[in-house]
């Protein structure tokens, strides 16, 4: 008797073990269990009426729902940045399905978000794709990561899906428009790219004066980039570079790094981290009594977020005291949308980041204005309407190049500096943006 | 900094990264030895005890030494309830208990991202700061986790080899047939040696936790440095295992100053196989010979 109900308690267990594996995978790496709760508060700038709109889908829901692919990090180390991706993402389809949906010949149709995971390999990415692909959604938006990118290039391509990236940062994924435009005419980026990203570090070691600087990022493909970058802006200013680390992903230890750092005592330090590793790497920086006074400065990364400060600090007391970050703006006035854009997010979200929540905003305004103009969603339409876009976005206005990246530079996209001091965020730079100087590590 | 506070340094930074090595693997070996089992979800292990020490640090408002002992103590009973529920049944067939293992591990992270989030969490640790000592900077967290590693490895040493348990647990690890044949329950001490094993997992993972980042997946990292350091050791080995921890610290920091940090695990990697290739079963393992 007692072996029975052991053995069928055994059983149960075994079931629920591996039903709960394949069921968490399942919900971990689709959308059907991510929801997002957005209150949406449009705050109209200026002094104007404030009005609150609650989630309310109108006839709108008559037609054929519009499904734009998102896809971004639901599992791995960088599930915040993805978060956040999600947030602007939906704040923008809550925002055109309150006002009535999409609308374009002759009707109107709910926008919805079909959220995937890109995870942190590319084989989570390429399942992924697959599922959008099977969804038939217009378009696919975020990424995260460039290899995800370059696994799933071919099969949407050749499905002719529109991506706008706003995250993988890899100057190749565009020059590819260039190169073999038949092919990769549907590659669109919002967002750096990363000789945008590396000229913040070039700006900020100008910006210190700096005469010599180390790199230290993670071992992946976007950060080599980066730094090949970072090295010919500096050679090209006489700025030393006195060595470049690029870390496994798996390391936990950063001590010798840190050691070489202190050994060789540049000006300053560049980093280049996704997610969580960076963190340990902060910790870990800002714990040795040498290393602390060096001024340290990330090129992208979750560091415009307050609650991945607010985080750190509490763990390690000043752990993230003056880093300085090269991000897609702070609430800054990139454009009229932007102070508007934060204040209603901040609302909702208590912290407004334009190089996450703002710039998945803007793509999917950016996607859905280009249906609207052309009429269509003929992806061959699309593409013609989005290469002649000219949109005021919260991360600035939005002028696609040859090679179909948004145009960086001073009026257009532009990455400010920001540094945080116990706490609060501080714009540094440009100067016609800057709140305050840069201030050193005590 | 000379040439020789150089060297030193590294040493010390080594040395206490081995050491925290020594103790991840340490329940792994254990496992191995005693129940010859490879227990995949050893890393979703490490990770619960990390959630475990922070629900009652951050969560609970413990104190931190406090939120230490209880997320032992916690792990510990995941590690029997495992063992009792899940183990014991398949352990004849080795494909078996490696397919629930991986089962078990990704439910368990999957129950942590559902709970908790995949957001990163902090964890404030028990110290914080660093000393200097003669030039040699010696950064307390890691310090602490490395005496603890340290004291661990000892107090389980001296558990398994001065106690009647430990003895018991040394026989079963021998030969299980012999052990039944002398009284001793084997389920019992694979129940309890899975326990401990745990609960070692969990206190690496409370004791790395405010140096590094806890997240759901952060387990899967340090079941590979676990495994290799098992293997490098002697499996089942418990004073290999420390030995090569500290190995596989001191070659993982020289290298990353001296070559650079790319070439840090493949060097690690190097040094094992040149060690196995001398010593197949590993630096204190036993050579099994077969009839």
């Amino acid at each position: 008797m007692k072996s029975a109900v052991s053995n069928i308690v055994t059983a149960a267990i075994v079931i629920v073990v591996l039903v709960g594996s394949v069921a968490g995978t399942y919900y971990a790496t689709s959308g059907q269990a991510q929801t997002v709760t957005i209150r949406s508060t449009i705050t109209q700038g200026g002094g104007g009426a404030t009005s609150t709109v609650t989630n309310t889908v109108t006839a709108a829901s008559q037609a054929a729902e519009i499904k734009i692919g998102f896809i971004t990090s639901l599992t791995g180390v960088a599930t915040d940045v993805g978060k956040q991706m999600i947030q602007g993402a939906q704040y923008a389809v809550d925002q055109i399905n309150n006002g009535g949906g999409l609308c374009y010949a002759g009707s109107c149709h709910k926008v919805s978000l079909d959220i995937v995971d890109n995870g942190d390999t590319t084989d989570i990415a390429v399942v992924s794709a697959n599922k959008l692909l099977q969804d038939q959604v217009v378009g696919v938006i975020g990424f995260l990561y460039t290899g995800s990118v370059f696994a799933t290039q071919t099969a949407l391509m050749s499905h002719k899906v529109p991506i706008l990236m706003t995250s993988a940062s890899a100057v190749q994924l565009t020059n590819q428009v260039l190169t073999n435009y038949s092919q990769f005419k549907y590659m669109f980026r919002v967002g750096s790219n990363d000789s945008g990203l590396a000229y913040t570090g070039f700006s900020f070691l100008q910006l210190i004066n700096a005469k010599s600087f180390y790199a230290i990022a993670e071992d992946f493909q976007y950060a080599h980039y980066e730094m090949g970058f970072l090295g010919n802006f500096t050679k090209s200013a006489n700025i030393q570079s006195l060595g470049v680390d690029f870390t496994p992903f798996s390391a936990t230890d950063y001590s010798s790094e840190i050691l070489k750092i202190v050994n060789l005592h540049p000006s300053a330090v560049v980093g280049s981290f996704s997610g969580d590793n960076g963190f340990a790497f902060l910790k870990q920086y800002k714990a040795d009594p040498v290393a602390s006074h060096i001024p340290i400065m990330f090129l992208g990364g979750p560091w415009g977020s307050k609650s991945t400060i607010d985080t750190l600090n509490s763990a390690q007391p000043g752990s993230a005291d003056y880093i300085v970050d090269g991000t897609l703006g702070w609430n800054i006035p990139l454009t009229k949308l932007t102070s508007p854009f934060c204040q209603a997010i901040e609302k909702t979200f208590s912290f407004c980041n334009i190089g996450t929540q703002g710039v998945n905003y803007d793509a999917v305004q950016v996607l859905t204005n280009a249906i609207r103009t052309a009429g269509t969603t003929d992806p061959d339409a699309l593409v013609k309407v989005l290469e002649q876009t000219d949109l005021a976005g919260a991360s600035g206005r939005l002028v696609f190049t040859a090679a179909h990246q948004v145009l960086l530079a001073p009026g257009f996209t532009q990455l400010p500096l920001i540094e945080w001091i116990k706490g609060s965020v501080y714009v540094i730079y440009p100067p016609n943006f800057a709140q305050q100087a840069y201030v050193r590590p005590p | 900094m000379t040439d020789l506070a150089l060297i030193a340094q590294l040493i010390v930074n080594g040395l206490m990264a081995g050491g925290t090595y020594a103790i991840l693997a340490i329940g792994l070996s254990l496992i191995f030895g005693v129940m010859n089992v490879l227990n995949v979800s050893y890393g979703a292990l490490y990770a619960l005890g990390g959630y475990f020490g922070y629900t009652f640090s951050v969560l609970l408002g413990q104190p931190p030494l406090a939120s230490l002992f209880l997320a032992m103590i916690a792990s510990f009973g995941i590690g029997v309830l495992i063992e009792r529920f899940a183990i014991e049944r398949v352990k004849g067939n080795v494909n078996s208990v490696i397919l629930l293992t991986f089962g078990l591990a990704i439910l368990i992270e999957q129950l942590i991202t559902l709970i908790y989030s995949g957001s990163y969490q902090a964890v404030p640790g028990i110290i914080q700061g660093a000393i200097v000592i003669g030039g040699i900077t010696v950064n307390l967290p890691r310090f602490m986790a490395f005496v603890v590693s340290v004291a661990l490895s000892l107090l389980l040493i001296v558990f398994v080899y001065r106690t009647k348990i430990g003895s018991a647990i040394r026989v079963v690890a021998f030969d299980q047939e012999l052990a039944l044949l002398r009284g001793i329950s084997v389920r019992r001490i694979s129940m309890l040696t899975l326990g401990i094993s745990s609960m070692l997992a969990a206190t690496a993972a409370a004791l790395l936790a405010p140096l590094l980042s806890l997240y759901p997946a952060v387990g899967w990292n340090p079941l590979l440095i676990a495994f290799v350091v098992v293997v490098l050791g002697g499996m089942g080995s418990l004073g290999g295992t420390v030995i090569a921890g500290v190995i596989y610290g001191l070659v993982d920091v020289f290298t990353g100053f001296y070559l650079g940090s790319e070439w840090r695990q493949i060097t690690v990697l190097l040094v094992i196989v040149a060690v196995l290739l001398l010593r197949p079963q590993g630096i204190l393992g036993k050579v099994v010979e077969r009839v």
